[in-house]
């Protein structure tokens, strides 16, 4: 349904996506992830056809974005960031706007109205006019307003920013529940709200795409926790390095605990924690922890996003530490 | 074209949504009943209400006293917001990123204006049925040229004003250069034309003063094609520049 090419854009010099090319079927919804300034929105406006790319191209609905513009925006519905309301409008008198200007016949306008407005919590507030509207009553308006022409893609940039805790829990199972007939590209920097209701995610960072799976494909394969008592690091670590499957190893600082703590990356945790046991036997190791570390979809995406910049090494040491909640909510 | 009218709805419903509209008609209606009042008056000290000069009175009413401040400040108050506002506070986003042309939302926006300028103009209309109601017989002609020839100038200043707001997204410094815009061209030409003793120069002077125009041909009832394709030309070009920068994030 969705399906971009090199699509790239070029503020003067400043490039702001780069050639980043993705696909998204049809009733597929995907989770668009980076930190500010990555070119999420960027790359938004440029599918939603409000404006061009530099260069590559995208097809929306099976229809170019530049070519046929008119007929990529008849079947998508756009929810931009901070959604740009205006405030002396009445709710209902707004929807009844944008419904005629998105083709409904007078026939369909009224179902269809009442229809986006119950489904998104809006319909006792019709009269109201929505400059008197809280933040999260307005989102909820846009919502209404992408959907009311009942397109079959959705593209919601940061639909639950500046909501509070019970809205975005409103605002995430509406969504869930639109994702089982509709095409869903969202962004956000919300990431158990990915968990939850993405199947898929497009990690992008410096306009470049970092990484494209699904989230269990992303969680998978992801490493193994060993802990050892009473051997020197080095000699462990070098025997550990050694094993089949082990990509890369870290020895994670201990707190107080009686064994040394080693990070195994891995492809295959399984395989991998076999033959550490069976290493641990023959070597007559005191082989106190042995865990899978299936990652957090936080760790992943911190990971993704730091490993172009310098600081990587501290930052993997920085993820097996407890206390990377807090390096991962700002970002 | 499909959204025209769709579009040229929402922009007149979004004049009358803001208080500025109404100071604008009240402003508007004060000081037009006054100017009225003023021509009346004169027309009385001729001869009374039966030697009124209809005509004259109508013509003046039409073609001076308050008429060039208004005709200079409407255009800019109707049209700063139209475009500037829209890419300030962001609705363009919204607005373009629904199935519309960028042809149709450029042609609502002067529509809308237009029909607010135009509707503010005719109620002046009620002046009119006054002086019949007294008992004059008004020059049909003068009355029609010129309402034709205030709708046909506000809709240039409209149409050029709406491009000054269509290239930046500050909507006082949309006002800004259109007020400056229209007191030039009400006053320039008359500058040129006292500054200079060159034929030519003059020439156009001539042809571009709008002052003359309205108030030599216009408000005596008397249409000159040579105007007509001053303002049509005037309209196309504003227009055209409008939806040309509009069009301009396409391309950056």
């Amino acid at each position: 349904m969705i399906e971009a090419l090199g699509l790239t854009k070029k503020y003067g010099s400043m490039t702001a996506v780069d050639q980043i090319s993705f696909e998204i079927d049809a009733r597929e919804v995907v989770g668009f992830l980076g930190p500010n300034g990555a070119g999420k929105t960027t790359t938004m406006k440029m599918l939603s056809c409000f404006m061009p790319a530099t260069s590559g191209s995208a097809k929306v609905a099976g229809y170019d974005v530049v070519r046929e513009s008119l007929k990529v925006r008849q079947n998508i519905g756009y929810l931009p960031e901070n959604v740009p309301l205006p405030h002396e409008m009445k709710v209902e008198e707004y929807l009844q706007y944008r419904a005629r200007l998105k083709g409904i016949s007078r026939a369909d306008r009224k179902t269809r109205l009442s229809e986006a407005m119950d489904r998104c919590g809006v319909a006792h507030v019709r009269k109201k006019a929505i400059g008197a509207l809280s933040k999260g009553y307005r989102q909820r308006v846009g919502l209404a307003d992408a959907l009311v022409a009942n397109p079959p893609i959705l593209i919601l940039d940061e639909p639950t920013e500046g909501l509070d805790p019970e809205q975005i829990l409103q605002v995430r199972g509406l969504i869930q529940e639109l994702g089982r007939d509709h095409t869903i590209l969202l962004s956000t920097h919300i990431l158990p709200e990915v968990e939850k209701i993405c199947q898929r995610v497009i990690v992008i960072s410096s306009g470049t795409i970092r990484a494209m799976d699904t989230l269990t494909n992303l969680k998978k394969g992801s490493g193994v926790l060993v802990e050892i008592q009473g051997e020197t690091e080095a000699a462990v670590a070098e025997a550990l390095t050694n094993v089949d499957g082990v990509t890369d190893l870290k020895v994670v600082p201990s707190e107080g605990e009686e064994g040394s703590r080693y990070f195994l990356h891995t492809e295959k945790s399984q395989a991998v924690r076999e033959q550490v046991y069976r290493l641990a036997v023959s070597k007559a190791w005191v082989l106190l922890g042995l865990s899978d570390e299936s990652r957090r979809l936080e760790d992943i995406y911190i990971e993704i996003v730091t490993a172009d910049r310098t600081l990587a090494p501290t930052a993997v040491t920085d993820l097996l530490s407890p206390g990377s909640e807090g390096a991962s909510s700002h970002a | 074209m499909r959204n025209l009218w769709t579009l040229t709805r929402r922009e007149l419903g979004a004049f009358f949504l803001s208080p500025l509209a109404y100071v604008i008609i009240f402003l508007f209606l004060f000081f037009q009943g006054y100017a009225f009042k003023t021509w009346l008056h004169a027309g009385q000290q001729m001869g009374g209400v039966e030697g009124i000069d209809v005509g004259q009175v109508l013509g003046g009413f039409l073609g001076g006293g308050f008429v060039w401040w208004f005709l200079m400040l409407l255009p800019p108050v109707l049209t700063f917001r139209s475009l500037a506002a829209e890419k300030s506070s962001g609705r363009i986003e919204m607005l373009f990123t629904a199935p519309v042309t960028d042809i149709e939302v450029v042609l609502a926006k002067f529509l809308g204006a237009l029909i607010f300028y135009s509707i503010l103009w005719l109620s002046t209309g009620v002046y009119v049925l006054y002086v019949i109601n007294a008992g004059a017989e008004p020059d049909w002609g003068v009355v029609t040229t010129g309402y034709l020839g205030i709708i046909l100038f506000g809709a240039m200043l409209i149409a050029i004003n709406l491009f000054f707001s269509s290239v930046t997204s500050n909507v006082v410094v949309a006002l800004i250069l259109s007020l400056f815009f229209n007191i030039g061209v009400v006053f320039a030409p008359a500058l040129i034309d006292f500054l200079t003793s060159n034929a030519a120069v003059k020439n156009i002077a001539e042809y571009i003063q709008v002052v003359d125009h309205l108030e030599k041909d216009f408000s005596n009832g008397i249409v000159d094609t040579r105007h007509i394709i001053y303002y049509g030309s005037s309209i196309l070009l504003g227009l055209f520049l409008t939806l040309r920068t509009v069009e301009i994030r396409k391309w950056r």
